[in-house]
């Protein structure tokens, strides 16, 4: 078979179905479809941060009500701990940049692998940007006030627990992007 | 306003001028036909999107096959997919007694058995674009196109020689 022939054959296939499209519609749905992609980072965006904020007044109004310095030395602890995490989660959101979906086939399947390979990462060091910041100042809190012993080994276990709970939880999250790089790279390599 | 109503203009003319080229390739790389009009629906969005930013560094012929080829390629990876788009007002209409010859439909078999990447190459061919276009959509250069052909070629013809001998 030559390649005209080839060409022929797929040009001549019949079509898989007729694209219509509605001209009075079609641009009123596409914008509010935009609006909504738009709108839907940023409440997800509004609603990592209000959870920190959260944090950071609860914490906040303790540091300023309570007289024991240990216990003041902790709150503030978490609060900066809490403005940390906003931070960094503003900082990653600025590198979030989408991919270019216009840019040549190559440039995309790259810059694809190389986004998931940051929220890959993000997940695996959660650890140092998540967990210790609150995790051990929350701790630190808890050992340090004058509670009986039994309430301060519940209280440390608790913590403990879950924050291997949020580790774990955010080690199978980003073990779950390793099949999607692997399958990146390939076609990266075989293009 | 006279900007945005030229946009307009301009995204018409170009959803309507590649429309089946768009449908094709979607086809090629859609599990179903409602993945199809899944994909569909996404590059005229994107297209949308983008046109606004369209710098004519390239033909706009080759920029609507990037962001077609682009937005296919990335539905496969679960990790990138946003949200499905939902617009009505884009349909699919399939003819009800569609003849389909069978060697239609081993030419599709065949290519839908291709590696991802090979599938992009061979589609570009099968639309009659040259291998500068080719290189340029794909990001790689021109010979290695051209080699790239020549054995995705011949691994299509064996699997079209097979499933006629079958």
């Amino acid at each position: 078979m030559l390649d005209k022939d080839l060409k022929n054959l797929w040009n001549n296939a019949p079509q898989k179905g007729n694209v219509q499209f509605d001209k009075q519609k079609i641009l009123n749905e596409m914008n509010t479809e935009i609006q909504k992609i738009d709108r839907s980072i940023r409440n997800r965006n509004l609603r990592e941060t209000f959870a920190a904020l959260l944090v950071i007044l609860m914490f906040g109004w303790s540091f300023f009500t309570t007289d024991v310095l240990i216990s003041k030395i902790g709150m503030g602890a978490v609060v900066l701990g809490a403005a940390f995490i906003i931070y960094k989660l503003y900082a990653v959101r600025k590198s979030r940049q989408p991919v270019d979906v216009s840019t040549d086939v190559k440039t995309q399947l790259v810059a694809s692998r190389d986004y998931l390979k940051k929220e890959q990462n993000l997940l695996q060091n959660v650890l140092y940007w998540y967990i210790l910041p609150l995790a051990a100042p929350i701790l630190f809190i808890g050992i340090v006030n004058g509670s009986p012993l039994l309430f301060k080994v519940i209280y440390s276990l608790f913590v403990i627990g879950l924050s291997f709970f949020v580790y774990w939880l955010n080690q199978k999250a980003a073990k779950g992007f390793d099949p999607n790089i692997a399958q990146l790279e390939e076609a990266i390599e075989k293009l | 306003m006279r900007q945005q109503t030229n946009i307009e203009t301009q995204f018409f003319e170009l959803i309507e001028n590649n429309k089946d080229r768009i449908n094709r390739i979607c086809s090629v790389y859609a599990k179903n036909s409602e993945d199809q009009k899944d994909l569909v629906q996404d590059v005229f969005l994107n297209i949308w999107k983008a046109l606004p930013s369209f710098e004519q560094r390239s033909s706009i012929h080759t920029w609507v096959y990037r962001i077609t080829l682009n937005v296919c390629m990335r539905s496969k990876y679960e990790k990138l997919q946003r949200s499905k788009v939902n617009l009505d007002s884009i349909k699919i209409e399939y003819p009800s007694e569609e003849p389909k010859e069978a060697k239609y439909e081993q030419l599709y078999q065949c290519i839908a058995q291709l590696a991802e990447s090979d599938r992009s190459l061979i589609v570009l061919f099968l639309e009659d674009l040259p291998y500068k276009e080719i290189a340029q959509i794909l990001g790689i250069s021109e010979n290695y196109v051209a080699v790239k052909i020549k054995r995705i070629k011949a691994q299509l013809l064996n699997c079209l020689n097979a499933q006629k001998d079958a």
